[in-house]
């Protein structure tokens, strides 16, 4: 019984100094965090404004360990980006890659100034970026740290960015009619499961839409956000479009229409049905800039 | 000599409250998010990943602000906890989506909860790579919402 008790509380401590090493590295690199984000506020007062911050444990890959982040940057905006790890990876590269138009990712900036070596509260390395991207566009944050690791690391990404106030608040181009339902702040969650859909082609000679076409089996999901100022898509296969919603028509009983703009700048008219999420409708223009406003005149101008 | 230092006492006090009120709500996130971290740690638990950002009353020109990508594993436990100051936000939703490799997308778990603090219990019933959405109804007058998502398992 001795023996049991004694095994019991031999597991007991095995189990708590693992899990109290493992959360010492997670406080370390969170009071990194707020270190950090102190001093940029010190330093820099209200000029930057922290955006985003990522914290993990980096993955294992074929040679050495990796972490990142993706997010939206804007063009002609400063932004500043801390990267740091834990004690257990005492130097790293941060690279910043560009998203380009066909998917691929192209490195916008390294950074290896190893600006923590002394493993000060638990912190390995440090790096520190500052850009201006000169076109809106996804952006990835890496770290990546070469090498065959004996084992992992925590690590922390942290993005700044100039106020909040010069921020550009909407990428519409100023023919938003505004005429949606005015739910900037709404809770509603709108997630569309679809199995196929339609496209119907603007006919410019006869200035209105053809009939919808067959329609054609394809597997996605669509959400619109809670401000219905964007529309998602999620492919199966994990890619990720956003559209930004530029207006939206709710007069028609079985279809809610919307105008979106893809990134590429090209409009849409896009249909999603009142009752049912497994068939949706796409009007296609040619893609060239035009008001949508008197663009999609859509009610009356397709079949069911 | 007695009252300059209480002078200076007063003005330091009134510099450190004016400094206080001029934080943004990022600090207070980050303070709450070290403050959980330590319950969770305390429980046994272990937090995988951290994610902070910024809900915008006006979504558009941000894609990616409240989506992340996250690998589950069906063999654990997990909770996610998203949470923003009281002031800027009365109600936090997460939502997780799969990413099977054939066949679409599926919203696999939502959270039930209202209020500024919300938290999903998530037992995945496959292995892999999902995202989490994170949307906020911001009250009224409030443009923006720093807030962070915690995902930790058992």
């Amino acid at each position: 019984m001795k023996k049991i008790i004694l095994i019991v509380i031999a597991l007991f401590i095995i189990l708590s100094s693992f899990s109290q090493g493992s959360s010492e590295y997670s406080m370390a690199v969170y009071k990194k965090v707020s270190s950090i984000n102190a001093y940029f506020e010190s330093k820099y007062k209200d000029t930057f404004v922290l955006r985003r911050v990522e914290t993990g444990v980096l993955d294992l890959y074929t040679d050495g360990l990796y972490g990142s982040t993706e997010r939206t940057l804007f063009a002609d905006k400063k932004y500043l980006m801390a990267a740091f790890t834990d004690s257990r990876i005492k130097d790293f590269k941060l690279v910043i890659s560009q998203k380009n138009d066909n998917g691929t990712w192209q490195v916008f900036k390294t950074v290896n100034d190893n600006k923590a070596t002394d493993n000060k509260d638990l912190i390995g390395d440090l790096e520190v970026a500052y850009i201006t991207p000169k076109t809106t566009s996804s952006y990835k944050i890496e770290i990546i740290s070469a090498g065959q690791p004996s084992g992992t690391s925590r690590y922390g990404i942290m993005l700044l960015s100039e106020e909040i106030s010069s921020q550009p608040q909407t990428t519409n181009t100023g023919t938003n009619s505004g005429n949606g339902t005015g739910k900037t702040s709404s809770n509603n969650k709108i997630t569309y499961s679809v199995d196929s859909y339609s496209v119907a082609d603007y006919n410019t000679a006869a200035n209105k839409y053809g009939d919808f076409g067959t329609e054609t089996s394809y597997s996605c999901l669509f959400i619109v956000n809670a401000a219905e100022t964007i529309i998602t898509r999620k492919e199966s296969s994990g890619s990720v479009t956003v559209y930004y919603i530029e207006n939206k028509d709710d007069t028609d009983e079985k279809w809610t229409d919307y105008t979106i703009r893809a990134s590429d700048g090209k409009r849409y008219g896009f249909m999603l049905p009142k009752n049912s999420n497994k068939y949706i409708r796409v009007l296609k223009r040619d893609g060239v800039s035009h008001n949508p406003l008197t663009d999609y005149h859509i009610a009356g101008q397709w079949t069911d | 000599m007695k009252k300059y230092k209480q002078i200076f006492l007063l003005l330091s006090l009134c510099l450190s409250a004016g400094a206080v009120s001029a934080q943004l709500h990022s600090d207070q996130i980050i303070q709450t998010t070290l403050n959980k971290m330590q319950v969770i740690n305390k429980n046994l638990r272990v937090v995988e990943k951290t994610f902070a950002d910024i809900i915008f009353v006006s979504d558009s020109a941000i894609t990616d602000n409240r989506m992340y990508k996250h690998t589950f594993s069906s063999s654990n436990t997990y909770h996610l906890n998203a949470f923003a100051v009281g002031d800027d936000v009365s109600d936090l939703n997460i939502i997780i989506v799969n990413s099977p490799k054939t066949g679409k997308p599926k919203v696999v778990a939502t959270d039930d909860m209202t209020g500024n603090d919300v938290s999903i219990k998530f037992e995945p019933a496959e292995s892999g790579t999902y995202y989490v959405f994170v949307s906020g109804k911001l009250k009224s007058g409030v443009n923006n919402c720093f807030f962070n998502l915690i995902i930790d398992r058992e």
